[in-house]
């Protein structure tokens, strides 16, 4: 691990560029400078990879190491340089704490909001904690910690349900919201033992279990706009920084609140580059508590394609990191898009990218999720038009570059030789 | 007399507006004390709030939460007005049946469109979440409502958005039903292709869709 990420930094900086790149020193390239062409990462792709492998959801959603191995072999099916291969993130401390469960043969398991756990501010004093190592589906949890270490060859990393989806989970998003206006003091008091008597001893057991030393929350209910950015500030801040200090203090470098940066703006005449700016910066805020003017630019899970791109990419112009230079970005494609397509688009698509981020370096490109149903064609063609666009040197004019429609073999087929 | 009414119609409106369900509940309390006119207390309050709220939204003044909470303060409302406006023949724009599909548990956008319609003047039978595709059917041919909306957020359960339009058209219901499609995986091509003949981006459009399906205004 320690020798990619150092070839990948020699790379990417322009100190030595010989040789192939792995996934990972790909990533670090390309975050530092530039790599062969810019790094692909993914994270929510296990629908579309469970029905890719047609694994079923009995199996998938209960074996750890069926899970990792399927996210995993259809990531390398379709050159993907790290995938984030978790599943079902915002249910495993719900399940465990008691959370009624809907568990289906074809879809992932889900928390049945008709019945919320916390009905009413007197059932959170009924919930036993701390989270058990057997309790629920943990057992699966920890199984997919390992295995992901062990498939990737990195560290150990656990990933949980950060505190403000968590608390939707637990007391469903209307009764939350009502809590946090009509009733804030239950709400902080829930918020509280979220992160003092929930996260704090489960990031312990699991750090117990499989040596994960960093955690990372994932927190889609706290993206702009499911919350304003007054009440990401008041609400979804303070107890990420409440779980990193008190996770610290156990050696564990928790990261909540990262979803905060993420603009999921799906109204296109709503798309405000203002708003977007100041996500970045609370989620700069969130993870690390540094209060900064500027953030790192996420493209994340909003309807990227029909945005200004070209106001995104004067904003990583005119905010460069003194000595550092251009701020790395994580360029996207919307779900629903990839899975929409048509090929030709996402060609489009990804070559206007490439022309306005990778041209200057430092550019990622990442599938935040990719839905069930998408087509491999539509996956298969966004990577190999990154590749074929985004090959270093970039040429000058990208219309003078020819696109061939990528030849692939069927998973199945492919899956057998490897 | 007619100025406590309008004062307390003005109180009702701004509480649902301004997302407060407490003082909705309390508000529609005086004002029933104030008024046996039920309708107008639904048309000068309940529905003007919320379409006020409504553009809000548009304009990128209200988020996510301003909405639920309204849709909060409108359902403490109707609890207290609907058991009256039941008693009278109140004529509606049109039924609606709406529901979440098969294996799926998330009702927020669902409930969100169901409390929009009513607000407007649609009569609506929400069927709930992890709705069978025989419900949906059952349910078109039992009631006969002008429009099914139908909403799925898991691209897993997605799929069965189609099997459900298609279980309507096996059942020879189609021509009799419009059919509107939502839920955050969905998209305006997705229900087209589906079979539908709307798609919902959210309440606020979901509504303006139903109503030109319906050739209603």
């Amino acid at each position: 691990m320690i020798a990619s990420i150092v070839k990948g930094a020699l790379y990417g900086l322009g100190v030595r560029r010989k040789g192939t790149l792995d996934g990972l020193s790909r990533v670090v390239a390309s975050a530092l400078g530039h790599a062969d062409y810019p790094s692909v990462v993914s994270a929510q792709i296990h629908e579309h990879a469970m029905t890719v492998a047609k694994v079923p959801a009995k199996k998938f959603f209960f074996d750890g190491k069926t899970a990792v191995e399927t996210i995993y072999w259809v990531s390398k099916w379709y050159g993907i340089d790290i995938p984030m291969s978790f599943t079902d993130v915002y249910n495993y401390e719900a399940e465990a704490l008691g959370a009624k469960m809907i568990y289906s043969g074809h879809s992932m398991p889900t928390i049945d909001f008709r019945e919320p756990l916390i009905k009413k501010a007197e059932d959170l004093d009924k919930i036993k904690t701390p989270i058990k190592a057997d309790w629920g589906r943990i057992p699966y949890v920890i199984d997919q910690i390992r295995w992901n270490a062990k498939i990737s060859g990195s560290a150990p990393i656990a990933i949980f349900c950060s505190p403000f989806s968590l608390a939707v989970g637990l007391r469903s998003y209307p009764a939350l919201i009502r809590d946090m206006r009509s009733r804030p003091e239950f709400a902080h008091k829930l918020f509280t033992w979220i992160v003092d008597e929930v996260h704090v001893p489960y990031l312990q057991l699991l750090k117990k279990e499989t040596g994960a030393k960093i955690a990372m929350g994932a927190d889609a209910w706290a993206c702009y706009p499911n919350l304003s950015l007054d009440m990401i500030d008041k609400w979804v801040v303070p107890y990420a920084k409440r779980l990193r200090k008190a996770c610290a203090k156990k050696g564990i470098i928790a990261l909540a609140g990262a979803a905060a940066g993420d603009y999921c703006e799906e109204d296109p005449e709503k798309f405000d580059i203002e708003i977007m700016k100041k996500c970045w910066s609370m989620a700069v805020r969130a993870i690390s508590g540094i209060d900064l003017n500027i953030g790192m630019p996420l493209m994340g899970m909003g309807r990227t394609q029909d945005w200004s791109l070209e106001a995104l990419r004067e904003y990583r112009h005119k905010n460069k990191i003194p000595i550092f230079g251009l701020l790395p970005t994580i360029t996207n494609i919307n779900a629903r898009f990839i899975r929409e397509g048509p090929p030709e688009k996402i060609v489009d698509y990804v070559k206007r990218l490439v022309d306005l981020f990778a041209r200057d370096g430092r550019m990622l490109f990442m599938f935040v999720q990719i839905p069930a149903l998408t087509p491999p064609e539509h996956v298969h063609t966004a990577i190999a038009a990154l590749k074929t666009y985004g090959r270093y040197p970039i040429a000058e004019n990208l219309d003078t570059v020819t696109f061939e429609k990528p030849v692939f073999e069927p998973f199945e087929e492919w899956v057998k030789k490897q | 007399m007619s100025g406590v009414v309008l004062s307390a119609l003005e109180k009702l409106k701004k509480c649902i507006k301004e997302g407060d369900p407490d003082g909705a509940k309390a508000e529609t309390e005086k004002a029933l004390e104030e008024t046996e006119d039920v309708s107008k207390i639904v048309k000068e309050a309940l529905v003007p709030a919320i379409m006020e709220a409504g553009e809000l939204w548009k304009k990128n003044i209200y988020f996510l939460p301003d909405l639920v909470m309204c849709a909060e303060a409108f359902k403490e409302s109707m609890a207290l007005l609907e058991p009256k406006l039941s008693q009278k023949k109140v004529k509606s724009l049109g039924r609606v049946v709406i529901g979440v599909v098969s294996g799926d548990m998330h009702d927020l956008g669902k409930t969100l469109v169901a409390v929009w319609l009513r607000s407007t003047g649609f009569e609506v039978i929400d069927l709930g979440v992890d709705v069978p595709i025989e419900t949906f059917v059952e349910k078109v041919k039992e009631l006969k409502p002008a429009v099914v909306g139908i909403s799925a957020y898991m691209s897993t359960s997605m799929i069965f958005i189609k099997d459900v339009i298609e279980a309507i058209r096996k059942a020879g219901l189609r021509k009799k039903v419009k059919i509107i499609v939502g839920g955050v995986t969905t998209t305006e091509k997705f229900a087209f292709d589906a079979g539908a003949d709307a798609w919902g981006r959210d309440a606020v459009d979901a509504v303006e869709k139903v109503k030109a399906l319906l050739g209603v205004s």
